[in-house]
């Protein structure tokens, strides 16, 4: 799962009334070198709830990197052509995987797996 | 108060149907899909080409990744409800996850374009397939766009009696020679020996049944005129069944919706339970689910000459055009049957019960033996059946105009057996 995936998805549990954002348990991250694209990346993110961005790359980049992300916790104007944020961006949003770990409902605390990288949001009809 | 009760049974059986004869089917045929085999459709690629850059779109029921490679400049979603599919997805590097199309996990209008391609025709009621639709709507960007192609009723290859079935998955379709085997092996689909098997089946079952004393044999007339006479069983799952009832039938028998329906009509007539007339009209209402067979006729379009067609209304033949996994045995199983009228047609599925017997207590027998049928693990395709809702044309643009307003039919045509739409969310949803 890629945490630009991870920045559409929401907690569908019955009862729930936001479920936004999960919240991630990253135990094993895989780093993807993916082509920049300036434009994909500049027109992806206003579809972005940036805040739930800049929090799920800090909760992973420990994982992987020791420390938190350096993310901006605002979008500055004109990000669109600052570069090197526009790369740390593409950074974050296509090239850092989690490969095993879960996703948490924030409101219920229901747990869903992340297992070879496919998170698995099924309810179990038992539990709910 | 007995509708949320009725809706509820019906939604969970619906939900089994679907667990037994959508999920579990895929999950057991997964590994002989192969699409590298197949072209992605030339409309859904222009649907996905026709994406702006940096679109994000949701492929809901994206099987093993089909269409998730065409359009680089966008960013891809998959979900599927079997996750060997989606291994299979995961592995090509797609972005995938697995889920269910009633619940799915994202936010509200996230999504610039939605696809669905071969899944709505798989949820057993209208209920469920509006549900599904709206839950791609809810996610759809106003302004965004959903291609859904579902497997149409009005097909030049095949024709079909009823909209709901059980249609047999065939391995041996699925080899790679495909071609050849359509022009050549024509073959009508009377395995001698599960014939047998289920003639035995179902004499074996006749006899216990004519035995042991049933509520028919008591009182043939009520189930007559009461049940046989109102087309008991649905068009679909859709209306209703009254209150879950302990069922008499094994939990994993698949028509087990069936016996429950039965076994509450027998508790209604002998005054166990009390039941309005207007759920009584309710279940007339219901409809027609079982089909009295599948007339199949094929051509050999390519050729010009017509097939020798037999007192057999079932042929066994695959086709290169249908759905994402494009091979379909048509010996398609109608689903069982409480009505008489399907036993008295020239069914495919009846060579199992002499007709001397059909018509001592045929209702009963009808009933049971062919849930038997249906059910053997070892029956046809061993057990690969999957249910399909086949969409009349503009059945599909009706239901999204009907039910979900929020959603405007840009497009429909048909295309590959199958009826599309193309719809675009032209406001958020009123609640």
């Amino acid at each position: 799962m890629k945490l630009l995936t991870h920045n559409m998805l929401r907690s569908h549990v019955s009862g729930v009334t936001r479920g936004f954002p999960l919240i991630i348990r990253a135990d094993e991250v895989k780093l993807n070198s993916v082509d920049f694209n300036r434009e994909f990346v500049a027109r992806m993110i206003p579809k972005l709830e940036w805040e739930a961005l800049v929090q799920s790359a800090e909760s992973v980049s420990i994982t992987y990197l020791g420390h938190g992300s350096d993310l901006p916790r605002e979008l500055a104007s004109g990000y669109e052509n600052d570069e090197e944020f526009l790369k740390k961006v593409h950074h974050v949003l296509l090239e850092v995987e989690v490969m095993e770990g879960a996703l948490q409902c924030p409101e219920s605390g229901t747990e869903f797996p992340i297992n070879r990288g496919i998170p698995n949001m099924l309810i179990n009809e038992e539990e709910s | 108060m007995l509708h949320d009760v009725v809706r509820q049974a019906m939604e969970k059986e619906a939900s089994r149907l679907e667990r037994q004869h959508v999920h579990s089917v895929y999950e057991k045929i997964a590994p002989y899909f192969n699409d590298k085999r197949y072209k992605a459709w030339p409309k859904v690629q222009e649907f996905l080409l026709g994406q702006e850059p940096g679109s994000l779109i949701a492929d809901i029921g994206c099987g093993n990744g089909k269409y998730l490679h065409i359009n680089n400049q966008t960013y891809k979603v998959g979900c599927d409800y079997c996750l060997p599919l989606v291994e299979a997805a995961k592995n090509l590097n797609y972005e995938v996850m697995v889920c269910d199309g009633l619940q799915l996990p994202y936010r509200d209008g996230c999504f610039d374009a939605v696809l669905s391609i071969a899944v709505i025709h798989h949820f057993s009621t209208k209920e469920r397939r509006v549900l599904a639709i709206k839950e791609m709507s809810r996610i759809l960007k106003v302004g965004g766009q959903m291609m859904i192609y579902v497997w149409a009723m009005e097909q030049k290859r095949r024709k079909f009696e009823k909209q709901d079935l059980l249609i047999p998955w065939n391995k041996e379709s699925s080899a790679p020679n495909l071609s050849d085997k359509l022009q050549q092996s024509w073959q009508p689909n009377l395995n001698t020996c599960s014939m047998n098997q289920h003639l035995n089946k179902a004499n074996t079952f006749l006899k216990q049944r004519t035995q042991s004393s049933s509520f028919l044999d008591k009182q043939p007339s009520l189930y007559q005129n009461r049940l046989h006479s109102s087309k008991f069983l649905a068009h679909s799952l859709d209306s209703g069944l009254n209150e879950t009832h302990a069922s008499t039938a094994s939990e994993q028998n698949h028509g087990s919706i069936f016996h429950r329906m039965y076994d509450l009509c027998v508790d209604i007539k002998s005054g166990k339970k009390s039941i309005s007339s207007k759920t009584l009209n309710f279940f007339r209402n219901i409809g027609e689910f079982v089909p009295t067979g599948v007339q199949n006729h094929e051509r050999n379009t390519d050729k010009g000459s017509e097939l020798p067609m037999t007192g057999m209304t079932s042929w066994r033949s695959s086709t290169v055009e249908s759905g994402k996994e494009m091979n379909y045995d048509l010996n398609v199983v109608p689903l069982p049957d409480l009505g008489s009228k399907y036993w008295e047609s020239s069914n495919p599925m009846n060579y199992g019960i002499p007709s001397e017997n059909k018509s001592r207590s045929k209702h009963l027998i009808g009933f049971n033996s062919e849930h038997e049928i249906v059910s053997s693990d070892q029956g046809i395709n061993n057990g690969c059946l999957r249910y399909y809702h086949i969409f009349k044309q503009g059945e599909l643009s009706d239901l999204i105009e009907q039910c979900i307003p929020e959603l405007r039919v840009v497009q429909e045509f048909f295309d590959h057996s199958n009826w599309c739409v193309i719809a675009e969310k032209i406001h958020p949803p009123q609640s």
